[in-house]
């Protein structure tokens, strides 16, 4: 499985899985979308399928990111795993960059994240390499941005948490905070698409 | 039926969840193959 098979149909069962599988106890939904699996259901074979596909593919990612601790964009390595380890994004990240080849460019539109720590420089980097960072902070952040989601519609439809999982899917309403969180998100990507 | 089905079905919802995938898709595409082919044209 290489990382360029993913669809956007395969996220989408995985943001679907998350969803379902954070609310009420987790883990409960995954027990049983496995046990109607074992039963060949068809929607639960399939669903299993993309949540697989979705995991390979952020394996295959994580392949890359180790694959850059022996290239000559070994420095590369120190932000890519900053960015992945921190929960915050990007441009209110701290880095720690020592001797750092892709600082020494300049002349060109950049964000500047600055490093610190001794030996460390300020670190420059271009707006696209901006962007980069802000996607991989979003792809590793993804459970996290789902959970939230699915958390906040939750506070509104079960505050009680008294729905049974068959309640809760059924009444898996949008609600207003999901709605104030989606737009959002939506405002938060719209806002980055130009920078491809 | 609609745990048979697996997925929450109130439209608005889909529609919100399918545009989350298509955002996480274009991320994780755009660094999978910025990481594969040309982190060096990034910088």
């Amino acid at each position: 499985m290489q990382g360029e098979d993913i669809s956007v149909d395969d996220f989408e069962h995985y943001i679907n899985f998350r969803i379902l599988d954070s609310i009420a106890y987790p883990g409960t939904y995954k027990k049983f979308m496995l046990a109607r699996k074992d039963q060949d259901a068809e929607w639960a074979v399939n669903m299993s399928k993309r949540v697989q596909t979705v995991q390979n593919a952020m394996h295959a990612l994580e392949l890359k990111g180790q694959e850059l601790r022996t290239s000559p964009l070994a420095a590369l390595h120190i932000v890519w795993v900053h960015v992945t380890e921190s929960t915050l994004p990007p441009s209110d990240l701290q880095l720690t960059i020592a001797n750092c080849a892709i600082s020494r460019k300049s002349g060109v539109p950049c964000v500047i994240i600055k490093g610190k720590g001794r030996g460390a420089q300020p670190f420059t980097v271009n707006s696209r390499f901006a962007c980069f960072l802000y996607d991989l902070w979003i792809v590793h952040k993804m459970d996290i941005l789902i959970k939230t989601f699915a958390r906040r519609s939750m506070e509104e439809t079960d505050p009680e948490s008294q729905l049974a999982m068959v309640d809760i899917v059924a009444t898996f309403q949008v609600s207003t905070a999901a709605v104030w969180h989606a737009l959002l998100l939506y405002r938060f990507f719209r806002s980055r698409e130009h920078g491809y | 039926m609609v745990i048979k089905a697996g997925l929450p079905q109130e439209p608005k919802r889909q529609e919100e969840i399918k545009y989350l995938a298509k955002a996480f898709h274009m991320a994780y595409m755009h660094v999978y193959r910025s990481a594969a082919w040309s982190l060096q044209s990034l910088v």
